[in-house]
């Protein structure tokens, strides 16, 4: 058994605890930790860039402050992102099925580096409008998959499915995205 | 190249970092559009909003979630219902939904002639209410319109009073 350094970081469900007990530093830390690819989340999921500040504060508030309902056993990780999912979920329903697809300086072609980061830019922005095609789950299962690189069961506990679900919809969401890149 | 694609969960796997080609799937990934795109794609999505959320600073988000929750201290850690009426409002909204859905469900256990009597055994998710005299319930079910409008209340402690298929119930009243 590997003993832990004192540089080690805390499991998640260490900061929580120490959170609960009222270490206020426990809270930024999980904020910086996984705010970023929640962030990055919520983005590819279709919220606008100038929204995503937001949600994501409003995720982890919520979080924190509903901490008695996380079940210590399914990952912090993936309540959060469930929190935020559903918050994008509310968004997109307020903005009547709206996706936002951003067009910005990252995505027009760099011509110092033609073979480079505009390849990667263009295959970025074919697959955010390819995105945007798929029903919800099928979109959402995809980036917490492929994206935040989430197991089949973080999903499930990220999006209130089961990982025989989870699974289907990702095989679907690849083979859609497939036809509509190609 | 061979006839088997690689499978999804490799090359997710790949892309992350978690685990690196065998020969002969490097040479199927050389040989294969169509895992080549799969790939393609896994890596974009790994990509996808880094270049957009440059000015993305978790550390502002941090200040921004610690000065609400100074500001509502009340719940940040322990979830306390500061008025009991609220509290008896959301159990009564979570009540009302079971109590309509036995009446209405056809395999349940109300019975249209007695709808006026609620069940033993709904009664007896409702200790908290048997000390109310009858204005105080009055005032409980005058608080809650319908029980579709309460729903918001519903995810609070009271919640933990029912049952699995109870729950079930309510989850697919409020999805109807």
């Amino acid at each position: 058994m590997h003993a832990l350094s004192e540089d080690s970081p805390r499991s998640d469900a260490a900061l929580v605890a120490a959170y609960r007990l009222g270490d206020e530093a426990a809270a930024a830390e999980l904020v910086t930790r996984h705010g970023g690819a929640l962030g990055r989340y919520l983005y590819a999921a279709g919220a606008a860039v100038s929204d995503v500040e937001d949600l994501v504060q409003e995720a982890f508030f919520r979080a924190f402050r509903a901490l008695d309902g996380w079940r210590g056993e399914a990952s912090f990780r993936g309540w959060l992102f469930r929190i935020g999912s559903n918050l994008r979920k509310d968004q997109y329903r307020k903005e009547a099925g709206r996706m936002h697809l951003s067009l910005g300086d990252h995505d027009v072609a760099d011509h110092s580096d033609p073979l480079g980061e505009a390849g990667a830019s263009e295959m970025e922005a074919r697959l955010q409008r390819g995105l945007a095609e798929l029903p919800r789950l099928q979109r959402e299962v995809f980036l917490l998959r492929a994206q935040q690189g989430m197991d089949y069961v973080e999903i499930c506990s990220a999006l209130g499915t089961t990982p025989g679900a989870a699974r289907v919809h990702y095989h679907h969401a690849v083979k859609r995205l497939k036809e509509l890149m190609q | 190249m061979s006839a088997a694609h690689i499978d999804s969960d490799r090359l997710t796997e790949s892309v992350t970092g978690l685990t690196a080609w065998s020969v002969g799937e490097a040479e199927h990934l050389a040989g294969c559009a169509d895992c080549r795109l799969e790939l393609e794609m896994i890596s974009a999505a790994r990509r996808l909003g880094a270049a957009q959320l440059r000015g993305f600073d978790p550390n502002r988000v941090a200040v921004g979630v610690h000065r609400r929750l100074a500001a509502r201290p009340d719940q940040v850690r322990v979830p306390v219902v500061r008025h009991p009426w609220r509290w008896l409002a959301g159990l009564a909204a979570a009540a009302a939904v079971v109590f309509a859905v036995r009446l209405w469900s056809p395999t349940g256990s109300g019975d249209p002639g007695q709808a006026g009597q609620i069940p033993p055994a709904v009664v007896s998710i409702l200790p908290e209410l048997d000390g109310l005299s009858a204005p105080q319930l009055e005032e409980v079910l005058r608080s809650i319109p319908t029980a579709a409008e309460s729903l918001d209340h519903v995810d609070m402690a009271p919640l933990s009073a029912l049952n699995a298929g109870d729950l079930e119930r309510v989850l697919r009243s409020m999805e109807e």
